[in-house]
């Protein structure tokens, strides 16, 4: 039997939007209502200039093998397939949302009346695959999946961020990325053993005169930067104190940046609480 | 009955919190409306999807000039055809097998219900602009036509073509213009992108058309630099980000110069904050740093470039290459310590004109002289012209340090193989031809040019190139020129088409260039090559343009799938030129409307790509690997509407008659290699089908069969694989590389056939005129940006109330382009408004004015304060601060784009008429503005 | 981290929590009361209007859970749920208040005199003699599936993981205290209001358990303002939005709880006179803070995560 996970490599991710897109396309959702299955949201860090960062984060389903909202469903439309995906069964739900609280992810929507007039006129009647108000949410895009595809958001990722996986096949690539310990699910704590896996970001550098850039002043002769007016750079220290190196070859790596340091990313705090 | 709970907002705690957000979503949340049911929403959808089948067609996207593959899903039950979904195409090698937001959105083009549905006349007594229209039938629209510009001579008319036009309507719209003796073309890709940036990469690299010319091998790079530009990774060239990826997953490391923490600035890691303007000192720096230190690769270079060959001053301080009578160049030979010959056209510099093998020097001994002059390499020459381009000097204008622009030339430079990306939209300085030139020439330097992990040539126009040196090395000429001429032999044929008065019989070319030569005589700022570029036609509108003791006028346009009231510059220009009395007739032949079609006269629909048979097969755009691939219909068109292909032939016959038409085959067939004779024959067929664009169906097929027999398949047979593939690939890049690498098995389209650091191209542009502007330098030469002055460096900080303006595109929409209006893009684009239509300002800046995010703002030109437009401010790190920033995609005014309109801010309000003396780029962020509170 | 509540439960299901809850407990004090001839008297009538009250507030919350589902013709699902789906709370809580409100009304129906104009339906007398056969039975099940509904509601909000303010032992407690406390108060309206019969020793009894009762949700409040400040920064934020807010703190804690209960501390011990007047505020002012805190309790969820809604 499968086990369908997913990894997303945070590393790739353009924010391109064209999951957004491609889901909304092929699981006919209320896109004009801002109802999503699936987003990708275009997150700052960072406080100042120094440390600004931008992270583009795909957020979906985490088709959970602990699902709180299959639980507290009343009426069973919701439900754990055996091979890992969680669907809500159209003609069940009668929309109550008790899933839309009980996921801890914020994965789930309502699709109410209005959104299902309006998916008619918009899709055309004749091709809907839901025809009834209730929850929705990602399905891993099961009828594809069932018809050996890709989840229309992994199928069209241009980045390649977005990865599919069979956790029961040993021999699938992205479960060996994804067993290596490279990717953190999310709120793994909350016991909800979820089967989204990201890859982190790696720690980026800005390169600018930081705060102590001012000009120079000068109209002729340009001073060389870092002259009078200081540079945080400590490598200067080093040249000033002397050492025998030959001088370009000093002057080549930043010893304190994040490539010369390793090949091993260093890693984003992005999924860790913050204080 | 819509109870809503206090909402949280960032104000109402969270202390300590580092993540913060866009307020856009939380604002106006999505909850469910609980209410009863009305009868219609009791009416479940009755849904027939189990019993429709699925059938898959295969298309060309149509949303930017990557031209992805796409393949299309439609569901049928044999009556109702629906296309439910678009996929990249899983066989192409080009986008494999993705699409991007557009490409995934396009079928919401086709069942966009503000699509123009039938041809549409403006109402007797408005006025252009009111987008005041009524429906009528293509007969009475084509009579309107024929009615209001039966006084309008052939030069008086002036197309205008969208990107989509030059890259699949070339076959039409040239021909069009010869066939009719309309000399003007205004074609919007050009001073955006092809003449500007892309001109200065080609006199180097011998293309033309560089972002459909060159996909750099960014799977195999280890390090990739991106600089001003986010449309290659970020705004999405599907082709090129998936390359991307898989380099970045393979471990290559980015470097992304961006005044802004663009999209692909994200990825990098290390993203270098360079003040906007200055990249051109920068790359110049770099340049200095790697052939002074002896960075670069010597054995490429000295082979395949012409840096070793010798050079001169002459009596004006001019360089001057040293050419025999035969145009053979000298280098200094290493082997024999003399000077040699080489030819005047190879690819490589191995062996002198008597066959004797030859190692030329870069750096020629001291005091060597040549005929009693002193003589310098073209590598000397060019270190000398850019030796004051210190990383110093850099760090100062740049205001990165000068030990990190030390360390990127390094590494650049030593770690291998290195990818410089070549560029997409130039047009934002005076100098941007220039740095996509210092750009070329790095890459060239580290003898990254079709190499691995380095530029490589796009199979189709290295087929070009191919077959025309094959065709030149047997004395032969090549026919149909529009299908078989690739690189810069193509752009200075089409240069020749119509500036050249001989090639239309009323003896007047374009009135670019009757404007061009108006202004030289007068002594006025002039552009040499105007290259169906829009600089003279609002003079021409006026009556302002003379041309051999006549006015000039220009009284008719043909607007085709192009928005310039909504994308050049001043949005007033267009709006001013198209209302102006002279102009009779205005005729926009469009799928949706747009800012431009509310100052038609006449609306002619198109069909949506995906409603179309394309009339051509296309090489399989930028790439590396060798293909044909063709547009299929899914299904058939919904609306009244028409091809290109027809209307054109129409219009043709309009403007010119029957005896026009016939010319109009002709032509075709002389530039295209279209059979004019199979192309009637099948017309004739075509219509007593009664099929609705018969030309179309017909080129279709001659197309077809001309592709079919170049690869050596039947017709049947190329089709069918088209038919289930979408394309047909004929070799691999690997195969194309070992066959014809350019320069490394044959030559490069330059007029020597090496890469050119003296570059032929201006070389030949100074001949033909007398401008010593830096911009024609035939070595690089370094000038400022002219944000500041045109011959001021930036190398100070901008005062209290100034800012630089710097624009952008989002990756939701296509650069000028009605798909802000798709319903999927729209909702996307509102899920992160606050971001795309926000005006990006530093919180340093923002803080001193009292701004927040949210803020209604102004920003106004400070060269002309007529110039502004108001938006929302949203403040945030992740732009330099002395610069704001605009995604240029949004502020479309046409009502009639219901969701387009009055979305965002349209940055072409702010933006004024400058351009630069070579082609008439575009210079539109060379201008600092300021910023207020509304 | 992005902190940020939920919208889709909205004030017609905090309506329908308050009432589910006091209705229920109404309807099982009322049936209790009667069966037992508490004090030795009668309260047929106190039983008769409690019952129809409880079954009134029943059926107005169940409306407006109704109301509030997205898709109402597939609401007959949820009536398979406690064989399908025997672990969602849900599901049992739909059948609970159905036996309850049915059982409650055949117990009740027997003792109301059958109005002439009905005087034809049999099926008010079959009822009507089932419920007199079968009193017993119709009395226990009544409270028994009036105390679950009282209990489920509470069991409910602390099944939704995510939320610091709903996942702890401590909803439940809180929620069944309040539902208890809330139907004493209007039983106390209804006895001092409507059916003004002599059952002084009961009025107090109700005063005294209702005092204890709100005494008790102080402490638990109390524990819960504790447990939020000292919390995560999930629950801190839930802790911002409810004591940050003026209704909250006084329209719920003070007046809803404190003023309560020192006005019934006050009677139970004899320190105020125990009027008609004071008990009836007492009430309406536990009735309106139960209101509130059903509202708040929804309102002030937090989910936590690395991106916004």
């Amino acid at each position: 039997m499968a086990h369908y996970a997913m990894l997303i490599d945070l590393n790739t991710c353009t924010g391109c939007n064209a999951c957004m897109a491609a889901c909304a396309v092929e699981n006919q959702t209320p896109f004009w209502s801002d109802k999503w299955r699936t987003k990708v949201h275009d997150i700052t860090k960072g406080k100042t200039d120094a440390d600004t960062a931008r992270i583009f984060f795909p957020r979906l389903c985490n088709h959970c093998d602990n699902p709180p909202c299959v639980t507290v469903c009343p009426t069973g439309a919701t439900y754990k397939m055996d091979n890992g995906i969680v669907d809500v069964d159209d003609d069940m739900c009668m929309g109550c949302q008790a899933c839309t609280l009980a996921c801890p992810y914020d994965e789930r929507y309502a699709l109410d009346y209005d959104d299902n007039t309006e998916k008619k006129a918009v899709f055309g009647e004749e091709t809907l695959k839901k025809t009834r108000p209730g929850v929705d949410k990602c399905n891993f895009c099961r009828d594809r999946v069932e018809d050996n595809r890709l989840p229309a958001c992994v199928e069209t990722c241009v980045g390649n961020a977005r990865q599919f996986a069979d956790l029961d096949n040993p021999n699938d690539p992205v479960t060996q990325l994804i067993n290596s310990g490279i990717a953190e699910p999310l709120m793994a704590h909350l016991g909800t053993k979820p089967n989204v896996y990201y890859i982190p970001v790696k720690k980026q550098t800005i390169h600018y005169e930081r705060d102590m850039f001012n000009g120079q002043n000068s109209e002729g002769g340009l001073h060389p930067v870092g002259g009078e007016n200081g540079t945080t750079f400590e490598r200067k220290q080093a040249a000033e104190s002397g050492q025998t190196e030959p001088a370009h070859e000093q002057a080549m790596f930043d010893v304190n940046s994040p490539f010369a340091n390793s090949s091993d990313a260093q890693m984003t705090d992005l999924l860790k609480v913050e204080a | 009955m819509a109870w809503s709970f206090p909402k949280l907002t960032r104000r109402t705690f969270i202390k300590g919190a580092a993540a913060t957000t866009a307020m856009g979503a939380l604002a106006t949340s999505k909850i469910a409306s609980a209410h009863l049911p009305s009868w219609d929403d009791l009416m479940f959808a009755d849904s027939k999807r189990k019993e429709m089948k699925e059938k898959l067609d295969y298309t060309i996207c149509n949303f930017c000039s990557s031209l992805c593959n796409i393949e299309i899903r439609t569901l049928t039950d044999g009556e109702t055809s629906r296309i439910v979904k678009l996929e990249g195409n899983p066989h192409s090698t080009l986008n494999r097998g993705r699409a991007c937001a557009r490409g995934q959105s396009g079928l919401f083009q086709t069942y966009d219900t503000d699509r123009i549905k039938t041809p549409m006349i403006r109402v007797e007594g408005s006025k252009r602009g009111e987008m005041a229209f009524r429906k009528a039938s293509w007969e009475e629209a084509y009579e309107y036509i024929a009615k209001n510009t039966k006084d309008v001579k052939p030069w008086e008319w002036t197309t205008v073509g969208g990107w989509t036009n030059c890259v699949f309507y070339m076959n039409w719209a040239v021909p069009f213009s010869m066939a009719n003796q309309i000399p003007n073309i205004v074609a919007s890709p050009m001073q955006h992108c092809v003449t500007t940036g892309h001109l200065g990469t080609d006199s180097v690299t011998g293309n033309f058309n560089i972002h459909d010319e060159i996909l750099p091998d960014f799977d195999n790079a280890r390090y990739i630099m991106y600089i001003a530009n986010n449309g290659s990774m970020g705004a999405v060239s599907t082709a090129r980000v998936v390359r991307a990826a898989e380099g970045i997953q393979r471990g290559a490391k980015v470097v992304v110069l961006d005044p802004r923490l663009s999209e692909t600035a994200a990825k990098a890691d290390e993203w270098v904050r360079i003040r906007p303007g200055t990249d051109l000192d920068f790359t110049m720096a770099l340049m200095n740093e790697i052939m002074s230190k002896d960075y670069y690769d010597k054995d490429f270079c000295i082979k395949h470039t012409n840096l070793p060959f010798l050079i001169e001053k002459d009596a004006e301080g001019e360089w001057q290459i040293l050419r025999d009578a035969n145009g053979n160049f000298s280098v200094y030979d290493e082997v024999t310590a003399s000077v040699q010959q080489v030819k005047a056209h190879d690819n490589a510099n191995e062996l002198s004109l008597d066959g004797k093998r030859l190692i030329p020097s870069l750096r020629l001994p001291e005091g060597l002289e040549l005929n009693g002059k002193p003589v310098q390499t073209v590598f000397e020459a060019q270190l000398d012209e850019i030796k004051h381009i210190t990383p110093e000097f850099a760090a100062k204008t740049t205001t990165i340090p000068a030990e990190d622009i030390v360390r990127i030339a390094y590494e650049y430079s030593h770690i291998k193989p290195a990818i410089i990306d070549p560029g997409w939209m130039g047009a934002r300085y005076n100098n941007v031809q220039m740095l996509r030139r210092t750009q070329a020439m790095l890459q060239t330097l580290i003898g990254g040019i079709d190499s691995k992990g380095g530029w490589i040539n796009a199979a189709e126009v290295r087929h070009k190139v191919h077959t025309t040196h094959e065709a030149r090395q047997k004395g032969e000429q090549q026919m149909h020129p529009l299908a078989t001429v690739g690189g810069m032999p193509f752009a200075e044929m089409v240069v020749d088409v119509f500036s050249n008065p001989k090639n239309f019989k009323h003896g007047k070319p374009a009135w670019a260039y009757a404007f061009a030569e108006q202004q030289k005589a007068a002594g006025k700022p002039w552009v040499s090559l105007p290259v169906m570029a829009d600089t003279g036609l609002f003079e021409s509108v006026r009556g302002e343009v003379e041309y051999k003791g006549e006015q000039y006028l220009t009284k008719a346009f043909f607007i085709n799938g192009a928005n310039p009231v909504h994308h050049y510059f001043p949005d007033s220009y267009w709006k001013d030129m198209l209302n102006h009395d002279n102009v009779s007739c205005v005729v926009c032949m469009d799928v949706l409307p747009s800012d431009t079609t509310a100052y038609a006269d006449v609306i002619l629909p198109n069909s949506t790509y995906l409603e179309r048979d394309e009339p051509g097969i296309y090489g399989n755009g930028v790439n590396q690997d060798l293909g044909l691939t063709t547009r299929f219909k899914a299904i058939d068109p919904i609306y009244d509407t028409h091809e290109v292909a027809d209307v054109m032939f129409k219009m043709t016959e309009i403007i010119s008659g029957k005896a026009g038409v016939e010319a109009y085959y002709q032509s075709i067939d002389e530039l295209a290699g279209l059979s004019a004779s199979k192309a009637k024959k099948y017309v004739a067929e075509e219509t007593a089908k009664g099929t609705p664009d018969p030309h179309a169906a017909a080129y279709r097929r001659v197309s077809m069969e001309n592709a079919a027999e170049e690869v050596g398949e039947t017709a049947e047979n190329f089709e069918k694989i088209l038919r289930e593939k979408g394309v047909y690939y004929i070799k691999t890049m690997e195969e194309l590389l070992e066959e014809a690498a350019m320069p490394q098995k044959m030559p490069v389209p330059t007029k020597s056939g090496r890469l050119e650091f003296y570059s032929g191209l201006f070389e030949m542009i100074r001949g033909n005129s007398t401008t010593r502007a830096p911009n024609f330098g035939v070595l690089a030469t370094h000038f400022p940006s002219g944000i500041l002055g045109e011959k001021v460096n930036q190398d100070r900080m901008l005062g209290e109330g100034e800012f630089y303006f710097t624009y952008g595109k989002s990756p939701t929409v296509s650069h000028g382009s009605t798909n802000a209006n798709n319903p999927v893009l729209s909702a996307i684009n509102v899920f992160k408004e606050d971001i795309y239509t926000g005006i990006w300002i530093n919180p340093t800046r923002a803080d001193k004015l009292d701004i927040k995010t949210g803020d209604m703002i102004k920003i106004t030109n400070l060269e002309d304060e007529s110039l502004n437009v108001d938006g929302k401010a949203y403040v945030t790190n992740q732009v330099q601060p002395e610069s704001v920033f605009m995604y240029s995609s949004f502020g479309t005014e046409n009502a009639a784009l219901s969701r387009a309109a009055g979305f965002g801010s349209a940055i072409n309000k702010v933006i004024g008429y400058k351009v630069d003396p070579v082609v008439a780029g575009f210079r539109s962020q060379e201008f600092t503005i300021k910023v207020e509170k509304v | 981290m992005f902190y940020f509540g939920q919208e889709q439960w909205n004030w017609l299901v905090a309506v329908y929590l308050f009432l589910g809850g006091m209705g229920a407990m109404v309807m099982a004090i009322s049936t209790l009361v009667h069966r037992l001839k508490v004090f030795g008297q009668d309260n047929t009538l106190l039983m008769i209007w409690g019952n129809l009250t409880g079954f009134v507030m029943l059926s107005v919350g169940s409306a407006m859970l109704f109301y509030h589902l997205l898709d109402h013709l597939a609401v007959w699902h949820v009536l398979l749920g406690v064989f399908n789906k025997p672990d969602a709370w849900i599901a049992w809580g739909t059948w609970s208040i159905i036996f309850g409100m049915i059982w409650g009304l055949v117990y009740t129906l027997p003792h109301i005199p059958t109005p002439k104009f009905l005087g034809w339906c049999q099926l008010l007398k079959f009822f009507k003699w089932f419920g007199t056969k079968y009193a017993g039975l119709m009395a226990w099940g009544t409270v028994f599936m009036s105390v679950f509904t009282a209990v489920y509601t509470g069991m409910l909000l602390q099944s939704f993981p995510a939320v610091e303010l709903w996942h702890n032992p401590g909803i439940p407690v809180l929620f069944t205290v309040s539902a208890t406390s809330t139907a004493l108060a209007s039983l106390l309206i209804l006895q001092y209001v409507v059916v003004r019969a002599d059952d002084h020793e009961l009025r107090h009894r109700f005063e005294l358990i209702d005092t204890w009762l709100i005494g008790s949700e102080i402490i638990i409040i109390a524990g819960f303002f504790f447990y939020l400040l000292n919390g995560t920064l999930n629950g801190q934020a839930s802790h911002e939005l409810l004591w940050g807010d003026p209704i909250w703190t006084y329209g719920f804690f003070v007046a809803g709880l404190i003023v309560p209960f020192l006005i019934n501390l006050g009677m139970v011990t004899h320190k105020l006179p125990s009027n008609g007047f004071l008990v009836i505020v007492s009430a309406t002012l536990i009735l309106m803070g139960g209101y509130i805190l059903r509202h708040y309790m929804l309102l002030a969820g937090i989910w936590e995560l690395p991106y916004p809604k």
